[in-house]
């Protein structure tokens, strides 16, 4: 299914920012060394961090893999979810389009 | 000689450690207390740490002290890291518009690494083509950078007769730019060639593209900056610069020939062989840098204006710290004060200038806050 | 047996202090004061009596000078500078004021130079070894609260800067005199009976300020230092019903008390470990109360 915008093909974590993370029961707190910038993310981060950190990866593909492992969840909230948390984190440098 | 002993009965703690590193075990916890203290007043606590470390004398420091090295550090890496962030902003949104900028001393120390170790850099510092520098200002007016609030006169002061422009600050980053067009003031007597200093900058080796001075005008720009402008509250720092621009740039022993020769020819080219002169001599009686033996052959022709020199620096290439201070100190400072008054600008000038600058300080005085 | 300032008599302290200077231990920190203000003398001799001396072979760590400006401001409307290491930061103030120059001063002083330690802007008291944070912007009761605690049974360690240790595992004391606004003077002089106050500040550019003593236990166990236990953000809500203790979310927590931290962004990615650390291993709540003795047993039932 294709819930999202074409410009997120390709992407991978900035290498640095993939190890510095703390996660907690309520999110993952990355941490940026160039500028100390400190952000809460929702827990998904860390599935991604898990699946995509040393690897670039295509949104779809993702997408996908979320649909599968949150079965019960539904879709398009997954879909979205994705998205807003890609956004968030390709404004902030943790995440770079390729 | 006889001289040389009255020299030392004044010399700070920091010197004489800077000087002869391995008088390093013998110090006591109250002697690291000053040396410190005196390092921090002269803005060489960072460099110190690289220094002891270097010498691997880290480990005859008491805990405190190292504590407080290690917050220096840190607080230097941290304003290296600013630098680094604010001068790729500058060099990719000047560059954008065609207007090329070149680093120059602490900016560029950082930016290439030389020199670079512990220093504390408060402002950053560009030279800019005379020919670009409206367009520069305008340029960093659009983009938040706004000239400092300073009176009138200093503002008439830079433009008519100075080598920089008046400081700008960025109103939300508060960082400080100095833009300059030359590395000496316009009223000195032989202005140096702006354009070959251009012609020769080098780019820094990462791909930000940044560009600084060659190496070997590095090593001309600091030495004319410390004994020609006169900023001596920062002169032994300075001088620490120079000693580990001269190491990078004599670093191969079998090149130490050709490289000297190629250095004199440029200060020659430049009209600044005196400051190199002083910079090499200086380097070697306070920090007994290691230079090639004929970089201290040369001297200039006045053996008199030499003893009183070398009389006035070794007062006051000190950190300025009341430990450091004396009668001979005070004399120092206003010999050398006024000379370097006299090299920025004739006596016409000087007179009426000094007296405008007098005035606004005494004025400050009697301000009630 | 350890020297302390209140061995000298305060004409000997006075003496000392204007002359040679005088090296005290303030927390983890020797301090050499030199200062020629009377009143602030005095005020210092009364808050910091219990402290230490440090001989003069030790290392000092700041060397603190308070003294007017050398010329006309020493007569007309007098002033007072303040020192560290000959370097003045601030701009003079009113020398009637000096002895809250000198807590302002030496908590910047700390907070820019300790970076052995990751600082937290907070108070932070402790019981049977285990230590509450108490973060709070300015206004939001901590110093308050703070003061309410150490006189019924807890144990000072700092009303302003929780200085957190290398591995975050450690929380260590600075016991310094705790700063008292406006309101909260008559509060803990009326809840407080044994607290011991020093001299009223009025109309500094905060308002009212006293300072309260720290209690002697307090400076005798200055070396004795607090594992992190919990981190409470409490807020004073004049009229509130009931005392209110809400959990945090860990993450959450950890955003909001980079708000509170002074050298966060200096410390880079230890900053981040550190604090990462210290949140993980404390229980982490908010903390809503109109009445003291309802906080106090409510972070009480912690224990």
């Amino acid at each position: 299914m294709t819930i999202y915008p074409a410009y997120h093909k390709r992407l991978k974590f900035r290498p640095d920012i993939a190890m510095l993370y703390h996660s907690f029961d309520d999110g993952v707190v990355l941490f940026d060394p160039d500028t100390s910038n400190t952000t809460l993310y929702h827990t998904i981060v860390l599935w991604l961090l898990e699946l995509t950190a040393t690897d670039e990866f295509e949104q779809e593909q993702v997408l996908n893999r979320l649909i599968d492992d949150y079965k019960n969840d539904d879709p398009m909230e997954l879909s979205q979810l994705l998205d807003r948390t890609l956004n968030s984190l390709m404004k902030l440098g943790f995440v770079q389009r390729i | 000689m006889l001289f040389a002993g009255i020299f030392e009965m004044e010399k700070s703690i920091l010197n004489r450690l800077l000087q002869t590193p391995s008088i390093a075990p013998s110090f006591s916890d109250p002697q690291w207390d000053l040396c410190l203290r005196q390092a921090q007043a002269a803005n060489l606590l960072g460099r110190l740490h690289f220094l002891l470390q270097q010498h691997d004398n880290l480990q005859y420091l008491p805990q405190r002290a190292l504590n407080h090295l290690a917050a220096a550090v840190l607080r230097s890496n941290k304003q290296h890291q600013d630098i680094r962030a604010e001068a790729k902003r500058l060099s990719s949104y000047l560059t954008e518009h065609g207007l090329e900028i070149t680093f120059l001393k602490g900016a560029a120390y950082v930016l290439t690494g030389i020199a670079s170790q512990g220093r504390i850099c408060s402002d950053i510092d560009i030279l800019v083509n005379k020919s670009q520098l409206n367009q520069v200002e305008q340029r960093l007016e659009d983009v938040g950078w706004a000239p400092e609030a300073i009176s009138d006169y200093d503002k008439k002061y830079y433009r008519q007769w100075m080598h920089e422009i008046p400081p700008m600050i960025h109103l939300g980053r508060q960082t400080i730019l100095d833009v300059h067009h030359n590395i000496v003031p316009l009223t000195a007597e032989k202005l140096p060639n702006a354009h070959q200093l251009l012609e020769s900058r080098c780019a820094t080796d990462d791909q930000q593209a940044h560009y600084v001075l060659s190496p070997m005008d590095m090593i001309l720009h600091s030495a004319v900056h410390l004994f020609s402008e006169g900023e001596l509250d920062k002169g032994l720092r300075d001088l620490t610069d120079l000693d580990l621009l001269f190491k990078h740039y004599f670093d191969d022993p079998s090149l130490d020939h050709c490289r000297s020769e190629q250095l004199f020819a440029r200060a020659q080219q430049l009209n600044i062989e005196t400051s190199l002169y002083y910079a090499l001599r200086y380097c070697h009686q306070v920090l007994k840098t290691e230079l090639p033996t004929q970089c201290l052959m040369q001297s200039p022709n006045n053996p008199i204006k030499l003893l009183i020199l070398d009389y006035c620096y070794q007062h006051t290439l000190v950190p300025y710290h009341s430990s450091c201070q004396g009668v001979n100190f005070e004399l120092s400072c206003f010999i050398l004060y006024l000379r370097s008054h006299i090299k920025k600008m004739p006596l016409r000038l000087l007179l009426p200038h000094l007296s405008i600058k007098w005035w606004q300080r005494a004025k400050k005085l009697f301000v009630v806050t | 047996m350890t020297l302390i300032l209140s061995t000298y008599s305060k004409k000997e302290f006075c003496r000392l202090v204007k002359t040679t200077g005088l090296n005290v231990k303030i927390g983890p920190f020797n301090i050499k004061l030199t200062s020629n203000v009377p009143t602030f003398l005095d005020n210092f001799y009364f808050l910091y009596s219990d402290c230490a001396i440090v001989g003069d072979d030790q290392y000092i760590d700041f060397h603190i000078c308070l003294k007017p400006p050398s010329i006309v401001r020493r007569w007309y409307r007098p002033q007072v500078n303040f020192f560290i290491n000959e370097f003045r930061p601030f701009k003079p103030l009113p020398i009637d004021q000096t002895m809250a120059f000198f807590e302002w001063g030496l908590n910047w002083t700390i907070a820019q130079q300790a970076l052995q330690y990751l600082i937290i802007h907070s108070a932070v008291v402790e019981k049977e070894g285990k230590a509450i944070i108490l973060p709070g912007m300015p206004g939001a009761g901590k110093s308050t609260l703070c003061a309410a605690l150490v006189h019924h049974g807890w144990r000072l360690l700092s009303d302003e800067q929780a200085l957190i240790s290398q591995d975050a595992t450690e929380i260590v004391p600075l016991a310094r005199p705790i700063n008292l606004k406006n309101q909260s003077i008559e509060v803990i002089k009326e809840f407080c009976p044994d607290a011991k106050f020093g001299q009223i500040f009025a109309q500094t550019s905060k308002g009212d300020i006293c300072h309260v003593k720290p209690p002697v236990s307090a400076i005798e166990q200055i070396a004795v230092n607090a594992q992190p236990f919990a981190i409470v953000f409490p807020s004073y809500e004049h009229g509130l019903d009931q005392t209110k203790l809400t959990t945090m979310a860990k993450g959450e927590t950890l955003i909001e008390l980079i708000n509170h931290c002074f050298n966060y962004t200096i410390l880079g990615l230890d900053g981040f470990k550190r604090l990462s650390t210290l949140v993980e291993n404390s229980q982490c709540f908010s903390l809503s109360y109109s009445d003291l003795n309802s906080a106090i047993s409510t972070l009480d039932e912690l224990y």
